[in-house]
């Protein structure tokens, strides 16, 4: 089993929260997540700025688009 | 060879939306307006150089990222720089952590977001922004700036624990 440092564990929180980790990642960090004193605390914390964006991006997707972009 | 008016087509057609990422990026609608007004003239200038297998909007696209970028770097002071580095620094300590609650409520106001998305390195808040707030994709933020695709998840990452860090950090 992979076990992952806190420095570690907090910069994939970063791709967990976008679903670019492999199983074997998102377990390690889930584990670490689990049994760390501070990491929980920073994931939460994340967790609540990436969706407070999102909502405002879904506030923001109501205009309409040019040319096919995301800009 | 790419004609004028086939560049200025694509550039009125992006014109709206670029103007609105300029403006989240500097935070001042008239320089945002000054950016996409440059980045179009620039392309103008340099049409001649534009490879014809390459998609002109996102050739002009790239142009206005990049100046963008280039007038928030002149904006961003020695004091912003030390700011970033002193957050990097506290998530890799083991020890750092924050109040989620206290995060949960900054949120609830516009303007704490807003002052911590400003607060970010330029290249932090261009990668949040367009990543979490206009929803591309990371390969797409480093296509249209030309920066590599790990130093655009690096940013992303940064950006957020740091917008974490400012959040929960008690307001000026």
């Amino acid at each position: 089993m992979m076990a992952l440092s806190c420095s570690e564990a907090r910069d994939l929180a970063s791709d967990l929260l976008d679903g670019e980790l492999g199983p074997e990642l998102e377990r390690a960090v889930d584990e670490h997540v689990t049994g760390c004193p501070t990491c929980p605390a920073l994931y939460r914390a994340l967790l609540a700025v990436h969706h407070k964006l999102k909502r405002l991006r879904h506030e923001h997707e109501e205009e309409p688009r040019e040319g096919g972009s995301p800009v | 060879m790419l004609t004028e008016d086939e560049l200025t087509a694509c550039i009125e057609s992006r014109r709206g939306r670029l103007t609105r990422m300029a403006a989240s990026m500097l935070a001042d609608a008239a320089e945002a307006e000054d950016v996409v007004q440059e980045s179009a003239l620039r392309a103008l200038r340099g049409r001649k150089g534009f490879r014809s297998e390459a998609d002109v909007c996102s050739w002009f696209q790239r142009i206005c990222i990049n100046t963008c970028r280039e007038v928030a770097r002149k904006r961003s002071s020695e004091q912003n720089r030390l700011e970033a580095a002193r957050r990097e620094e506290l998530w890799r300590d083991p020890g750092y952590s924050v109040d989620p609650e206290a995060v949960a409520v900054a949120l609830e106001s516009g303007e704490r977001l807003r002052d911590a998305l400003a607060s970010l390195t330029p290249d932090q808040r261009l990668a949040v922004l367009m990543h979490d707030l206009q929803g591309w994709k990371s390969r797409e933020i480093a296509e249209n700036s030309g920066l590599p695709l790990p130093t655009v998840k690096s940013h992303l990452r940064r950006g957020r624990q740091a917008l974490v860090t400012l959040l929960a950090e008690p307001a000026r």
